[in-house]
């Protein structure tokens, strides 16, 4: 603990990310230094940064204090947040050793931006002021454009990178001049002045945290701020898009989380305009996933309708909420990633299991991984047993306990899973119904995807069938 | 402990069958038969269990942000669901040994073995999300089977709409289920003594029913059972048919009664009216029918929705007989389904006005039909007679009209019994391709005698079942708290 | 009621918007219209389109501006620093190295990956 100019400074609650910042760049250096680093050096170097900063995360547990003038903030859900970040990063490093050299971009830059993609998604886990939470949103943001743009020799690549590039400083623009009318409103940055701002109202609080929500609906992929997701999600490189619907999603969420809280605190007049998009993404989502045909796309509309059903943990702003809102993330998280394993176990890291027609008659080429990405998608859509299942029980009891608003959301997400139903019971039936004749499909052998692929399924069978596990896991 | 061996001893045969080569088929048969036959020789142990005494079994399983229990029961009343199931399933898996594709046969017999399980958990499930648990997972393994082991060319469409409509059902049992444990804190039964009141009991009751009215399926929720039925291959329809069907009607009795006794009785009314729609329109679009499997599923309908009305009229007698009429329906249906499969095996076709006559080809077959159609049509000395005599009298004292009514449709179960019966195994012999038809090979003569003696059992003697149902226990079970309930008729 | 320095920027909004639009709108009443096929081309000075635009294209320009701007920003944040460095002491000069070593990297990675060299 030092002070500087007034400021007091805590290492230690800084100190994961400086960690992972260190490995960043030492990644760079490693690049830069010997040309003849190979991948798995660099990728090794990302995952033990990630294991360093676990480290640096370990003593924090259960303690409560900011930083900084209070703008940065280390307690139960930053940690939280983190772990799972550290996690997502790790699985992704790990996912991305199939990548091959033409697939574009050297491995260097890419591991680089993966690592200071999640330093960003860590710093608005305990952003507790709007520059902080703006900083971590851009330095998150920046990183994956970049990323998305990372499978450049194909076409599709550049498009996505085009595309999310453009709507993303659309998006930024809403959030920055939200937040400078929230400044505005409130005299302050910090979450605890806005708190008062919302106490009192008034129309420039109003306007300022509309024109924040967009911006961050449009970086959670709320409908309908959703429409950069299918074509994004579809050209980036396999692994990051799998980084992108899980670590986008969680940050986002630590954002949203400690806004709903800190800033509100109970239900709020204010809230409406979120519970109306979470209404809308649950619809869109899923409505929009019957008829696609790429598994990437499918996934991203997915995506969409998860992120509803998230909100719905936010219903009422309740203590319980939190709770909930983590156990979902976790679940989400460990399925959604273990669905992109298996494309990439499949695909051998390529996009050859995109397309669902690649998928009929795979239980009789290939069992395993097709029991997995039906375990994936029973949790997806919520079917007992599974993490999400008991992700959802938990979700609908938000919704029943926080009035109309949450009983209009608790019902929304029950009729968006039975759409969903049919989604996912689609790509099912194709993996299960017999094709006359071996399809000579390329099949992947790589280790690594199973990495992947059993965290995913280990955590969705155990978090399904025992969800007390989790909660003795103390997150 | 031998709850749990009955429930995972079927899932447990599926995993071992897994490990055996794709190519052994004989061995596998063997494994799976011999897993079947073991489960139901576990499961009889429960019938040395006396009429007051129930094998219970509860292991903490969550304690926030709510309470639930892995609690496990076999009382008065699960005991005839659990035999049921795991009788069928002997029969069903049995049955399955005669799939045409050998490559595919383990993947058949280990689904067919996970629903079984499922179907056990549901129906031991004492508390309620171990029960909302099986309750959907069922539908993955009816899924599966539709989606890759069906031929017929209307399999799809069966299986869509299987899931769509069964999952909506178990979505809005989740719902119910939610808003009450949002309220109680808890998924335990014993605890769940919340009595509810006003619009929020009603609610819960409606999203409850509307789960169980799919499930069993009456009209109008039945659109998804012709075609499932009509196009899942035999064993799997009749394990549908004899045993998931009973589900819903169980979950009433075993849950939404004791749990909503106030809004069970606001709602008997329309509840009763679609209970003799059901049996109606079941009979009549029997007795229209030419594909002889559709058939049996609408003889199916209107049988179910008599035990509704017993159930609905709320009388000691026709509850109790409600039961007896579900397990006999269960023996009646997986046994006509099963026959039915063999004759389709044997002309190629379902369609009663392309051949005839089989009795005299395979006079063993005809004997069979014989006594699972007369079953079904409520011949006495057969179980499907006791059930409907008691369930008619026991409704009159309290519900005479819709009685009245449900009879003219019973009289109606003749015609289209004797339809199938005739059509299939009487007057000239008529086989459409040239075709040889065989008489009845030992395996599914065997297979069929424990269903068929289990109807004529329980026709010549239901007082054997009275004494072990919950009516003829006592005030303390869950009918009789049903009915303690002062009613608002 | 009293004007706040609110109002006057709600005004000026206000006069903003209405003569923006009016410039917009008002031509549009009372031109005629006498559309052909050139005229209703999307516009694009030189020659029309021979083929799709695809594969990469020359960013040198974009590329050196972004990089002066990166780094002349950074730099000027040396200047307030420069100016309190007696009070800020050991704290502000270690912080202002590893931020030097920092962008130092960068600097160095973009020099060696050729992102300077004009191809």
């Amino acid at each position: 603990m030092m002070s500087v100019a007034g400021v007091s400074i805590s290492w230690a609650v800084l100190a994961p990310i400086v960690a992972l910042s260190a490995g960043g760049l030492l990644i760079m250096l490693v690049d830069l230094v010997s040309r003849s680093a190979s991948k798995t050096v660099l990728y090794s170097i990302g995952i033990v940064s990630c294991v360093a900063s676990f480290l640096a995360l370990v003593p924090l547990y259960g303690h409560t204090e900011t930083t900084l003038a209070g703008a940065f903030a280390s307690d139960r859900f930053s940690w939280a947040f983190d772990v799972l970040l550290l996690l997502t990063l790790a699985i992704t490093l790990v996912l991305s050793s199939l990548r091959k050299a033409e697939d574009g971009g050297s491995p260097g830059s890419y591991a680089a931006l993966l690592v200071f993609c999640t330093i960003g998604g860590m710093v608005m886990a305990g952003a507790n002021n709007l520059i902080i939470i703006f900083l971590g949103i851009e330095q998150l943001s920046l990183s994956l454009y970049v990323l998305a743009g990372t499978g450049f020799p194909r076409e599709a690549s550049q498009e996505a990178a085009l595309k999310y590039v453009l709507l993303g400083s659309l998006a930024s623009g809403f959030l920055i001049f939200g937040s400078a009318l929230l400044y505005g409103s409130a005299g302050g940055v910090g979450l605890a002045a806005l708190h008062s701002a919302a106490v009192s109202g008034g129309t420039l609080f109003i306007a300022g945290f509309a024109l924040f929500l967009v911006g961050l609906a449009f970086k959670l992929a709320l409908a309908p701020f959703h429409t950069w997701v299918p074509d994004v999600y579809e050209g980036s490189p396999l692994a990051v898009t799998g980084y992108m619907a899980v670590a986008v999603k969680v940050a986002a969420f630590a954002v949203l989380a400690r806004i709903a809280y800190e800033v509100f605190g109970q239900d709020s007049f204010a809230l409406v305009p979120l519970w109306s998009v979470a209404i809308l993404s649950m619809l869109v989502g899923n409505l929009g996933a019957i008829r696609q045909r790429n598994l990437k796309r499918l996934l991203g509309y997915s995506s969409i309708a998860q992120a509803g059903y998230m909100v719905v943990a936010l219903a009422g702003v309740q203590q319980s909420g939190l709770n909930t809102l983590l156990f979902y993330l976790f679940a989400y998280a460990l399925t959604s990633l273990g669905a992109f394993g298996v494309m990439a176990l499949l695909g051998d890291g390529t996009d050859a299991y995109a397309d669902l027609d690649a998928y009929k008659g795979l239980h009789f080429r290939r069992p395993w991984p097709a029991a997995a990405m039906a375990l994936f998608f029973f949790s997806l859509a919520g079917i007992p047993a599974t993490a999400g299942f008991y992700g959802k029980l938990l979700l609908l009891q938000q919704g029943f306990l926080a009035g109309p608003w949450g009983i209009a959301l608790a019902v929304t997400l029950v009729a968006g899973t039975l759409v969903s139903f049919y989604v996912y019971g689609k790509v099912v039936w194709d993996m299960y119904s017999y094709v006359e004749g071996e399809a000579a499909a390329p099949s992947g052998n790589a280790f690594a995807p199973w990495v992947a692929v059993a965290a995913g399924a280990v955590g969705t069978i155990v978090f399904g069938i025992l969800p007390q596990t989790f909660t003795a896991l103390h997150l | 402990m031998l709850i749990d061996t009955v429930i995972f001893l079927p899932l447990l045969t599926a995993l071992v069958l897994l490990l055996i080569p794709r190519a052994a088929t004989s061995v596998q048969k063997g494994v799976a038969l011999a897993g079947a036959l073991l489960t139901f020789a576990f499961s009889l142990a429960f019938l040395s269990l006396g009429p007051n005494v129930a094998a219970d079994q509860t292991i903490p399983w969550i304690s926030g942000p709510w309470v639930a229990a892995y609690h496990v029961r076999v009382d008065a009343l699960r005991l005839f669901f659990v035999l049921l199931t795991t009788l069928v399933s002997v029969a069903c898996i049995w049955a399955a040994f005669s799939y045409a594709h050998a490559q595919r046969l383990r993947g058949y017999l280990c689904l067919l073995l996970a629903f079984e399980t499922t179907l056990l958990g549901l129906f031991t499930a004492a508390d309620l999300l171990l029960f909302y648990l099986y309750w959907d997972l069922m539908l993955i393994p009816v899924f599966l089977l539709l989606t890759g082991f069906a031929d017929h060319p209307g399999a799809r469409q069966a299986a869509w709409s299987y899931l769509i409509y069964n999952g909506a059902g178990g979505l809005a049992l989740l719902l119910g289920i939610v808003a009450l444990v949002s309220q109680s804190h808890t998924f335990e039964l014993g605890t769940l003594a919340l009595r509810l009141t006003g619009p929020a009991e009603a609610w819960i009751f409606i999203a409850f029913a509307l789960a169980f009215l799919i499930k069993t399926p009456a009209f109008p929720f039945h659109s998804w059972m012709p075609p499932t039925y009509t196009s899942a291959p035999p064993p799997v329809v009749a394990m549908v048919s004899g045993v998931q069907s009973k589900a819903g009607l169980f979950a009433m009795l075993a849950f939404a009664l004791p749990l909503f006794p106030h809004a069970a009785h606001a709602f008997a009314l329309p509840l009763l009216v679609l209970a003799v729609a059901s049996v109606v329109y079941g009979a009549i679009a029997a007795m229209g029918e030419q594909d002889m499997k559709t058939l049996v599923a609408f003889s199916s309908l209107s049988h179910l929705g008599l035990v509704w009305l017993a159930f609905f009229a709320f009388d000691i007698t026709s509850v109790s007989a409600g039961i007896l009429m579900l397990v006999s329906h269960g023996l009646i249906a997986a046994a006509l389904f099963l026959l039915l499969g063999f004759i389709e095996e044997r002309v190629g076709t379902r369609d009663l006005s392309r051949f005839g006559g089989l009795a005299e080809k395979a006079p063993r077959l005809g004997v069979m039909m014989l006594i699972a159609a007369m079953a079904a049509l409520g011949l006495p000395g057969l179980s499907g007679f006791a059930g409907e005599f008691l369930i008619l009298i026991g409704s009159w004292q309290t519900q005479p009209v819709f009685t009245s009514i449900a009879l003219v449709a019973v009289v109606l179960a003749c015609v289209y019994m004797l339809k199938l019966l005739q059509g299939t195994m009487h007057g000239p012999v008529r086989v459409p391709d040239e075709r040889t038809v065989s008489e009845m090979r030992p395996r599914e003569a065997w297979l069929l005698a424990p269903l068929l003696a289990g109807i004529i059992f329980l026709g010549v003697w239901p007082g054997w079942f009275n004494d072990r149902t919950p009516s003829g226990t006592g005030a303390n079970t869950i009918v009789g708290a049903v009915l303690a309930e002062p009613g608002q008729r | 009621m009293q004007p706040t320095p609110w109002t006057v920027i709600a005004i000026y909004f206000v006069v903003a918007l209405v003569v923006a639009g009016a410039i917009c709108v008002i031509p549009g009443l009372f031109t005629r219209k006498r559309p052909t096929k050139e005229k209703l081309e999307a516009y694009e000075c030189g020659v029309p389109p021979t083929s799709q635009f695809t594969g990469r294209f020359p960013i040198r320009f974009y590329l050196v501006a972004m990089l002066f701007v990166v780094f002349d920003v950074e730099t000027a944040s040396f200047y307030p620093w420069a100016v309190r460095l007696r009070q800020l002491g050991l704290f502000g000069f270690t912080e202002m190295l590893t931020f030097i070593i920092v962008l130092g990297v960068g600097y160095a990675y973009v020099w060696k990956k050729g992102g300077f060299s004009w191809r």
